[in-house]
């Protein structure tokens, strides 16, 4: 007969008592659904084809993914706030401000993400929203092209019909804006974001050089790879990084006068179902292995700090943090762009609609 | 009756057919391009952007879920098409312009609009079957499609055979059988032709009540241009077009629908 030492035995029935936890973990979700919008593109195929599966696996949970854009996303918020159908809903860091005065989204439960404690300061949003995936923005161009050191630049004659520019209803073209006013007063971003109503003769400047208006980023990227526009302005860095990781003829440039964030964003739907699971799903999100994986494979720079990447994977993305500060990424202040942006567009559709 | 035809107007009509199909030819082109990404004109020659979008598991999927989606919505858009059709030709029923105005209604309202106004219906009677939503969405917007068509056919019946047919001792049945039937029965065809490639076509409905499990080729076509523009989306939509003419050709060839017939 084997006797029992009093510490095995303590030992034992610790173990006993632990084992229904460490088995469940994520028992508590089992069984649970929740829907969540998402991004379209390379990263809603990642989101789709790697973290989902293995959160569902992880949990015992059933995640359905509908992708998107951050327009549709906000709008099928809206069409829904009576009864929620979402739990979890990607946007861009424009629409949040908007989102929360409408009461769409809520306060995210920090201390129930472990996972945001590397969050930057800067993709905390209030509490309100998180980072999931930054990109810069700037011009794209032909390698065969020397792209310019200045956006001013690009006002000049040696462009004439040979841009492309982003189409007033995304987002970018409220870089444009932002640039167009800094070019016209020579003051930086931060100051020049509330100087536009006042740029828009600098705006019409540049219609002459304007080849067209393009609203779709990656076949934006494809025509300029094929020469048949020298540079486009402006675009996230996530759509045409990877047509040059792909050997397309084509890069992007980031002139003297500094880049832009575009800020892939992930919010918690206020009174979406499964909120407990929405909220693990959203810290998963942020972990630093899903981070990586994700970073890599859209070539976009994480939003939570302490992740080490290899050196090809660099050459395409701003981080760590330091290096968000060298390239001068500058996030506008959509609390103010948010109000003026439809009388902005009305005025951009008019210089350029003929 | 070709010989009554003059020369010009063969020329205008070749010019148009040319200025309708030579978009279509560009896909075509572009999807045999030996280039990681969409150009034209192509540059060499391969066929593996169509193995790529053969073997996809996922393009198998969202196509065998279009054609689902589409095949479902053409049976109900007939079963409510064609006796409402009827009905609107043959009898006088009170408020029967404003029922036709209503039915007709999809064709005037833009389709991003009644995607959204269905999404927050749904979500207010607390509706989780996007199955069901996405038919209930796609059979609004063809069903005038089949009402137009198949009440064009109902105009043209000549009454008076079925009166004959009648007095010759035929039934009810018999004449809608013998008499009505092929006389209908092309704009019923075209009408569910229409019906099929609206629906699988759809791009602005879809968008608001699809979800993962339930993704048509259009939102699968729009997540592979943002993913990477290269030659798949080309051989994707070729084949889309093949499919197109195919059906076109499998319909003529198993209800003998002459094209003339067609357009009439």
């Amino acid at each position: 007969m084997t006797l029992l030492s009093r510490r095995r035995f303590a030992a034992l029935s610790l173990s006993t008592l632990a084992a229904p936890m460490i088995l469940s973990k994520g028992a508590w979700a089992q069984g649970k659904e929740i829907q969540i919008g998402i991004w379209g593109g390379s990263q809603g195929e990642f989101v789709r084809k790697n973290i989902i599966p293995q959160f569902e696996a992880d949990f015992g949970c059933t995640v359905i993914a509908e992708e998107g854009f951050t327009l549709a996303n906000v709008g099928k918020m809206q069409a829904t706030k009576a009864n929620p159908k979402f739990s979890v809903m990607f946007i861009d860091d424009v629409a949040i401000p908007t989102c929360r005065a409408e009461g769409l989204i809520e306060e995210l439960p920090v201390v129930d993400m472990p996972a945001a404690a590397h969050l930057m300061p800067r993709f905390a949003y209030d509490g309100w929203g998180t980072g999931v995936a930054i990109s810069v923005a700037g011009l794209f161009h032909n390698t065969s092209i020397e792209a310019p050191k200045t956006y001013a630049e690009l006002w000049g004659d040696a462009y004439r019909g040979k841009l492309k520019l982003v189409s007033p209803k995304n987002t970018p073209s409220v870089f444009f804006l932002i640039v167009a006013a800094a070019v016209k007063s020579g003051k930086p971003f931060a100051e020049a974001q509330y100087l536009i109503d006042d740029s828009f003769d600098q705006v019409e400047a540049l219609k002459p050089n304007i080849m067209n208006l393009f609203d779709n980023g990656p076949q934006a990227a494809n025509e300029v790879a094929q020469g048949q526009a020298d540079i486009g302005l402006m675009e996230l860095s996530k759509y045409v990084y990877p047509y040059a990781a792909k050997g397309a003829p084509i890069t992007m440039a980031f002139p003297a006068e500094g880049s832009f964030g575009g800020n892939n964003c992930q919010v918690l739907v206020k009174g979406g179902p499964n909120r407990d699971l929405a909220v693990a799903f959203m810290n998963r999100m942020l972990e630093a292995q899903v981070q990586k994986s994700f970073s890599e494979f859209a070539l976009t720079a994480p939003p939570v700090s302490g992740i080490a990447f290899e050196e090809p994977t660099l050459k395409y993305i701003a981080y760590p943090e330091t290096q968000m500060d060298n390239r001068g990424l500058f996030n506008p202040d959509w609390n103010f762009i948010n109000t003026r942006r439809s009388a902005w567009t009305e005025r951009m559709n008019g210089i350029f609609a003929v | 009756m070709n010989d009554d035809i003059s020369p010009v107007l063969k020329i205008c009509v070749w010019v148009l057919l040319a200025l309708v199909v030579a978009p279509l030819v560009v896909p075509v082109l572009m999807s045999v391009s030996d280039t990681p990404f969409i150009t034209f004109p192509p540059q060499g020659f391969t066929t593996e952007w169509y193995g790529k979008v053969l073997t996809d598991a996922e393009a198998q999927g969202t196509f065998l879920f279009s054609l689902k989606l589409a095949g479902v919505v053409t049976l109900i858009s007939l079963i409510l098409g064609v006796p409402c059709a009827a009905g609107l030709v043959r009898y006088d029923l009170p408020g029967q312009g404003l029922i036709l105005g209503l039915i007709l209604s999809p064709l005037i309202v833009p389709l991003i609009v009644i995607g959204v106004a269905l999404l927050q219906t749904f979500a207010m009677l607390g509706s989780r079957a996007t199955f069901a939503q996405l038919v209930i969405g796609h059979t609004v917007v063809c069903l005038p499609y089949v009402i137009r068509t198949v009440s064009g056919s109902f105009v043209l019946v000549n009454r008076s055979l079925e009166d004959a047919a009648s007095v010759m001792g035929a039934s009810p049945l018999t004449v809608a059988r013998r008499v009505v039937w092929p006389q209908v029965r092309p704009g019923i065809c075209a009408g569910g032709i229409f019906a099929f490639i609206v629906s699988f076509d759809d791009y602005p409905i879809s968008m608001w009540l699809a979800d993962g499990r339930n993704f048509p080729v259009p939102l699968f076509l729009h997540s592979m241009i943002e993913r990477s523009f290269d030659p798949s989306i080309a051989a994707m939509a070729a084949l889309m077009i093949f499919f197109a003419l195919l059906l076109v050709l499998m319909i003529e060839k198993a209800f003998g629908i002459s094209l003339a017939r067609l357009i009439s």
